[in-house]
């Protein structure tokens, strides 16, 4: 991956007319680029390149679909001998202390005995509907780590004490109160990032907003943790940290002040490095990449933290902040994050039992680190398991009351083994009805796939591991297949339903150009363009697509378009730029260029080209 | 009279009261109108002991006391000793019952505002009652600046107006018209089902229904409506 960065990043260094051509088709794989790329075959394949691996396990550990304990069942206690001190604070110091303290996520704290007594009743109602302590999976479906999740006993125990009147008990019976790390629970960190301070409204729904900042390094570094610190825990109510080498994100988030943006939608160059699952939400602790799994930190790396906040009800400061904590150990393997998508998802309204179900086979042996499910209101059961070639199912995550605010990623306890053609399957389910409560729409409507929450999304994802980097460029490529192909096949279905939809003539045009299905690509983006004459990125897929024909006057006019709907479009400047010169006239290639780095300073091609204009190594 | 549809819920919570004992001391509601006149003596013989019948007699009429008008004593943030009542010509009170420290009310601060924007001026006057003893005057004032309430606050350690009012958790509303009674006891609308069971989109205004209700001189369609909260913390 270092290699080939270092390789293009030399090749941009002396700009010669010779390799022109050649510099074009690589702009288009520059980073600067990949938005338009749309699809992350490149971007796969790239990641693909590098890193020798070893392979960390040595052991299979299969897990039986159906290994289910014996219910759970509470045997009451004996009439008034539960206290407060032997019995109920080693469960809330165990399990709910840990948010229910000062300064933490939940709204008061559950450290004493007067404090738990005042909340004795919600203490009961919540345990028992398992609102509290919040986790999603179902227990005996996967085994994860820093479960969050009561016994029957448990709740058994917080139930009898409340009802037989909250007897307090004798202190000494009581375990030692928890201690906690001041700051960080990982310890003190090599690098703290802080993000920029974003005040939330009072009123009005929840917001997601993107922050983004530079993560200071001076060198590459080797990260094996991040941990995030929210600022203000009782406002954010998950986060996803990552990471973008580019500078479109921070573009994105210059347009606003304070920076950042809002939206579920991030640039494609943002994204969690290393295949790793970063994802935060209250009560998730911090954890270390496992062994020879750190991943690289390059300079010049800014960190995108996709943060979703809930309004208090008075205004309120938002200013969270990332750790990091390096090692000298380069990685020895690195992990694929593999998303499986429902984007057929077309939900009549009323409808309450609307199931849905993708898979992909595995064509590479690989463990399960890590896995989540994300769907919005409608969502209700999301199911994901493995079918072995053998047949055999492994059950990987069952979610039975879906409830976005929630939403996580889980750690395996032990790293789920999937040998070679296993079939991994989501299987979600979702409720379209009056009854679901969470429907943000009153009467139902019907609801297909889409990124905002008034459409509904349904993602499985896992953090996998391959046996070795060539197992990992298998698996990479061979997902980057089946995405384009699902793609495609999604975005020919939303044509087909609806052949006004403008941006689905665009995509599918976008792919079946990649694809090398030239007319039918052209005419789908043509009619995208006639849809909706106001976009701009129709145009710049088919100047790109001119650009590397060959056919310059065509690309320049649609670049022209490009900048004539979008003036702040660098990259289409410096196409123009590179069209100019190759049409010999330089001192338009020197405005196109000057115009580029006006509007984005670090577009580092434009300014490669530029210098060599002015030190006069491109000549008619 | 007007009481009779909270009969039962006092009583049922009277025998919950003596189970946990949650609630102590005299239950001064049986129900039936004798109910402010109870609260009232009971305050006025504590507080006026020393002072003369007549002169107690003379300072009632002088105030805000009107037969149809109960009398509840409570501290508000400056620490007077207020009557909750005491009000300008009003059609009708509402209580809105909250915490410090309940995520769920304070998600309501909004709607409060807006609310007491849109019927304040059409004669309905709002007020905010902590009933946590937990919560000091001072932790009140600073919160009343923090959601920005704009109507007054007052304290009800004792559960003198929860009792009246018959709520039990924070947020709760509570609806007086002079001279019909308590008419409205429960949710401001239907955005929580249960602890953690949020409607992403509101349905039933309930609050608002029952204040228009109310204005155009009808009794509320609904009388009570279970809230969604936090548990009013019990007395010692």
């Amino acid at each position: 991956m270092f290699d080939f960065t270092a390789a293009m990043s030399q090749r941009r260094k002396k700009p010669s007319k010779k390799a022109l051509r050649q510099q074009v088709r690589t702009a288009r794989n520059s980073p600067f680029n990949k938005r338009r790329q749309g699809y992350a075959l490149a971007m796969m394949i790239l990641l693909a390149i590098g890193g020798s691996g070893t392979w960390i396990w040595r052991k299979r550990h299969p897990q039986n679909e159906g290994s289910a304990s014996a219910p759970e069942v509470y045997h009451r206690r004996p009439r008034g001998s539960l206290t407060y001190y032997h019995d109920i604070a080693p469960i809330l110091f165990a399990q709910c202390s840990n948010c229910h303290r000062p300064g933490q996520s939940a709204p008061f704290s559950l450290l004493t005995y007067d404090e738990t007594k005042r909340r004795a009743l919600e203490i009961v109602k919540v345990t028992q509907s398992r609102y509290m302590p919040p986790w999603l999976p179902a227990p005996g479906y996967g085994e994860f780590t820093n479960e969050r999740r009561l016994t029957e006993e448990e709740i058994g125990i917080l139930e009898q004490w409340v009802h037989e009147g909250t007897e307090e008990g004798i202190r000494s019976d009581s375990p030692p109160a928890p201690v906690w790390n001041s700051d960080w629970q990982l310890g003190k960190p090599d690098l703290v990032v802080e993000l920029p301070t974003y005040t939330l409204a009072s009123t009005g729904r929840d917001v997601y907003w993107n922050f983004v900042a530079p993560i200071p390094t001076d060198k590459l570094r080797f990260v094996r943790a991040v941990e995030f610190n929210p600022g203000n825990p009782k406002i954010v109510h998950h986060a996803f940290i990552q990471v973008d080498e580019t500078s479109r994100s921070r573009l994105l988030a210059a347009r606003n002040t304070p920076p950042g943006f809002p939206g579920m939608e991030l640039s494609e160059t943002a994204h969690m490095p290393g295949g790793q699952l970063l994802g935060w939400q209250p009560g998730k602790l911090a954890s270390t990449a496992p062994e020879g799994l750190a991943w690289p930190l390059k300079v010049g790396t800014d960190l995108v933290l996709q943060t979703h906040l809930n309004p208090s009800g008075k205004p309120e400061k938002i200013l969270p902040s990332v750790a990091f904590y390096f090692t000298d150990r380069p990685p020895t393997n690195q992990s694929f994050r593999l998303k499986l998508t429902a984007l057929r998802l077309d939900i009549p309204p009323d409808e309450a039992n609307y199931n849905v179900t993708e898979s992909y086979t595995l064509p590479v042996d690989a463990a399960v680190l890590r896995s989540g499910a994300h769907a919005h209101y409608l969502g209700r059961d999301l199911k994901g398991y493995a079918t072995l070639p053998n047949g055999e199912r492994v059950p990987l995550l069952w979610i039975k009351n879906w409830d976005f605010k929630w939403q996580g990623d889980y750690q395996y306890s032990k790293p789920v083994w999937l040998p070679k053609g296993s079939k991994l399957t989501l299987d979600f389910t979702y409720d379209n009805s009056t009854n679901n409560i969470r429907n943000p729409h009153q009467p139902p409507e019907r609801i297909r796939f889409g990124l905002e929450s008034r459409d509904e999304m349904g993602e499985l994802y896992f953090q996998l591991l391959p046996r070795d980097s060539q197992n990992y460029r298998v698996l990479a490529n061979d997902f980057a297949r089946y995405f384009v192909k699902t793609s495609r096949d999604f975005f020919a279905f939303r044509v087909k339903i609806n052949p006004a939809d403008a941006e689905a003539h665009k995509r599918l045009g976008r792919i079946l150009l990649s694809e090398g299905a030239v007319p039918e690509a052209i005419a789908h983006i043509r009619e995208s363009i006639r849809l909706d004459p106001m976009a701009d990125e129709p145009h710049y897929d088919l100047g790109g697509f001119y650009l590397q024909e060959g056919k310059l006057a065509e690309a320049q006019r649609e670049f022209s378009d490009v900048v004539r709907l979008n003036p702040y479009d660098f990259e289409a400047f410096g196409s123009l730029g590179i069209i100019s010169l190759e049409v010999g006239r330089n001192s338009d290639a020197r405005m196109y260029f000057e115009r580029a780095l006006q509007i984005n300073p670090e577009d580092h091609l434009a300014r490669g080209y530029l210098n060599a204009l002015k030190a006069g190594a491109v000549k008619r | 009279m007007r009481f009779h549809r909270f009969d039962k819920r006092l009583s049922l919570r009277r025998k919950q009261s003596d189970k946990n004992g949650r609630y102590q001391g005299t239950h001064a509601f049986s129900g039936g109108s004798g109910t402010w006149t109870a609260i009232a003596w009971k305050r006025i013989a504590v507080g006026f002991a020393a002072i003369g019948v007549v002169l107690l007699a003379s300072t009632i009429a002088k105030a805000e006391v009107r037969p149809d008008i109960p009398v509840i004593r409570l501290e508000d943030i400056s620490g007077q000793v207020v009557n909750a009542f005491r009000s300008e010509e009003t059609k009708a009170f509402v209580f809105l019952f909250v915490s410090v420290d309940c995520p769920i009310c304070n998600a309501y601060a909004p709607e409060f505002r807006k609310l007491d924007g849109e019927f304040g001026p059409a004669g309905i006057a709002f007020r905010a009652v902590y009933p946590n003893r937990e919560d000091t005057a001072q932790v009140i004032r600073k919160h009343v600046e923090d959601f920005e309430y704009p109507f007054p606050a007052l304290r009800d350690p004792k559960h003198l107006m929860c009792r009246a009012a018959g709520v039990r958790v924070t947020p709760e509303a509570a609806i007086f018209v002079p001279g019909q009674g308590w008419v409205y006891r429960g949710r401001i609308d239907n955005r929580y089902a249960e602890l953690g069971d949020e409607r992403t989109v509101t349905t039933q205004f309930d609050l608002r229904m029952a204040l228009q209700d109310v204005l155009e001189g009808r009794k509320p369609a609904t009388s009570k409506n279970r809230a969604i909260g936090c548990s009013i913390s019990p007395l010692p």
